[in-house]
């Protein structure tokens, strides 16, 4: 091997090792998908998927167990988005059961980007609010 | 100077919440008795929770039914609340994030929302030493290249060489420009964002609604307990009002006060749910009783709610408060210039140096007018500077007696009239009201 050629190996071995050491950190720090954001009373846990933190209508999905764990099946679930800083409140969307505990959501939470909670109302007048970051 | 640049920034003590560097101080006007809960800070999460509760005099013995709730866990313990001063009670929390204390007293409930905060390195500190340390292993990983005769070996030498230039200089630009990035953000922060007033007025770019309050007083008559009921809704939404946080080391100062202000009660009704507040009062004077209730929402400054309620009844003899020797000098009281009013509190003819802080401070002056509209919350002044620039870690609980004998007010009034106003102060685990009425003149034109 000349000494060129050597010194070429030698560049390239260490801008792959580099690389793929780049490339394992940011496996390891990215790639999370669906968030759950999760929120608890004193009956009840929860857990709420936006698929996308966005205004305009989104599909949302809601899981909600006691806090023994178990599924809880309610009926006249909502779901309403509330901004505190901007005063703004959303009407309310129904929640529809699609399995024990489990409820789908279709419509508009948010209107602009900023702070926002939803409001999830477990059937009378027990809520639970879970903040929620709407970027665009 | 590298090291010099890499000293972490301190964790910003949290006014809110518990965190390895900071304890939360609530007064709580509960089950017939003054409380101070205070939730000491965390310094392992997992790990112990340790709540205290002080008792002001007088003492109602009850046993408090104490419970931690975080997401997925709960932790409870019970404590008696039998003598003046300090009960401990130990607890637990497994995560950081939104919590609840609830004190239960049978059917008695006051739940105090708050955050678990850990701190935690910043993702650009992370960065620079990983790349100090990539440099570090860059220069011996080229020197060992370097000295081995086999050319083979050698020819690593120099590109781990270029490596230790970059790494040192992609770090260190770093660590130079680090006071401009994000600060470090701890586990269990609210998702904020970081806001800054307008330059041109101060404005703040978020900052809540103003809040409305609803205030329900059934059956009240003298002489007999009735539970009053306080409702926060927010002015814009009309939704319930749940942001509040701690101001003076309560969630809520409630002044109550009957028309002529013959009676006074400053107390701190307890939360029972989002933005519903109640306390137990027996009021001994008939007819219609202010409410002005003073809190703080989250990204706002502080504000003043005010309603009233009626009592009926006949009028029962005022209970003669325990006498404070306490001396009030006044200067002379003219409309919109400062007037400053000095409490100087002796015990047995000595000037009293052992006095508790309370809410904060070493006192406080509540100012009214006769119509009620009107209405001053004064703070001593110089415990309030000497607080100032202290150490978050530092500021003294309720336990520690060593402020007085004087006790110094300045504020103006905006109109001429008689005015009532009240002195509060805490000593001996008691809280001492000293009852005065100002009149204030004409200002010169």
């Amino acid at each position: 091997m000349t000494k060129t050629r050597r010194r070429t190996l030698a560049i390239a071995l260490t801008g792959v090792v580099l690389a793929a050491v780049v490339a394992i950190a940011y496996a390891v720090g990215g790639g999370e998908d669906r968030v759950a954001l999760k929120a608890a009373s004193d009956r009840y846990q929860i857990e709420l998927y936006l698929g996308e933190q966005r205004t305009g209508p989104i599909d949302a999905e809601l899981v909600v167990r006691d806090t023994g764990g178990r599924p809880a099946e309610l009926s006249g679930i909502t779901l309403a988005g509330v901004m505190p800083s901007m005063g703004h409140a959303m009407s309310e969307l129904t929640a529809t059961a699609t399995a024990p505990g489990r409820y789908a959501v279709r419509g508009e939470l948010f209107t602009m980007t900023g702070q926002w909670e939803v409001v999830v109302r477990l059937g009378g007048s027990h809520e639970i609010t879970v903040p929620v970051t709407v970027t665009r | 100077m590298l090291a010099f640049l890499l000293l972490l920034p301190a964790a910003p003590a949290a006014a809110h919440g518990v965190s390895p560097t900071a304890d939360l101080q609530l007064a709580q006007s509960f089950a017939g008795n003054e409380l101070t809960v205070v939730i000491r800070r965390t310094p392992a999460v997992p790990g112990p929770l340790h709540v205290d509760v002080i008792a002001h005099d007088p003492v109602r013995p009850v046993t408090l039914q104490v419970s931690v709730r975080e997401l997925e866990a709960q932790s409870s313990g019970v404590v008696r609340i039998d003598r003046l001063g300090m009960h401990s009670l130990r607890l637990g929390v497994t995560a950081a994030g939104a919590h609840e204390l609830t004190l239960r007293v049978d059917d008695e409930v006051a739940v105090i929302p708050f955050r678990v905060l850990v701190p935690g390195p910043a993702g650009w500190e992370y960065f620079v030493y990983g790349g100090f340390a990539a440099a570090g292993l860059f220069t011996l990983g080229g020197i060992a290249c370097a000295v081995v005769r086999r050319p083979g070996v050698r020819a690593f030498a120099v590109p781990q060489a270029a490596l230790v230039a970059v790494a040192i200089i992609a770090s260190g630009t770093t660590a130079v420009l680090s006071k401009d990035l994000p600060p470090a953000q701890p586990r269990g922060a609210l998702d904020q964002p970081r806001a800054y007033a307008d330059p041109a007025d101060g404005s703040a770019p978020n900052g809540r609604p103003y809040a409305n309050l609803t205030v329900q007083a059934a059956n009240a008559r003298t002489g007999e307990p009735f539970r009053l009921v306080l409702r926060v809704t927010d002015g814009n939404t009309g939704r319930p009002v749940d942001d509040v946080v701690a101001h003076h080391a309560a969630l809520m100062h409630l002044v109550l006060t009957d028309q002529a202000g013959n009676e006074f009660r400053h107390a701190h009704p307890v939360r029972t749910g989002p933005g519903v507040y109640a306390i137990e009062h027996t009021a001994r004077t008939p007819g219609r009783w202010f409410v002005h209730a003073e809190f703080e929402r989250a990204d706002s400054g502080s504000q003043l709610v005010t309603g009233s309620f009626s009592v009926s009844g006949r009028p029962l003899s005022a209970v003669k408060p325990t006498p404070a020797e306490v001396r009030l000098e006044t200067t002379r009281a003219v409309a919109g210039r400062p007037i400053t009013v000095t409490a100087r509190v002796s015990v047995d003819g000595k000037p009293a140096s052992d006095l508790q802080p309370w809410l904060g401070m070493a006192g406080h002056l509540v100012i009214r007018d006769r119509s009620g509209a009107y209405f001053g919350h004064v703070h001593e002044l110089t415990s309030m500077a000497a607080a100032q620039g202290r150490d978050p870690a530092a500021v003294p609980d309720e336990t520690v007696a060593a402020e007085g004998p004087d006790l110094r007010f300045t504020f103006s009034v905006p109109t001429p009239g008689r005015y009532v106003a009240w002195v509060q102060f805490a000593r001996g685990f008691r809280i001492h009201t000293v009852p005065f009425q100002i009149t204030v003149s004409e200002g010169q034109p």
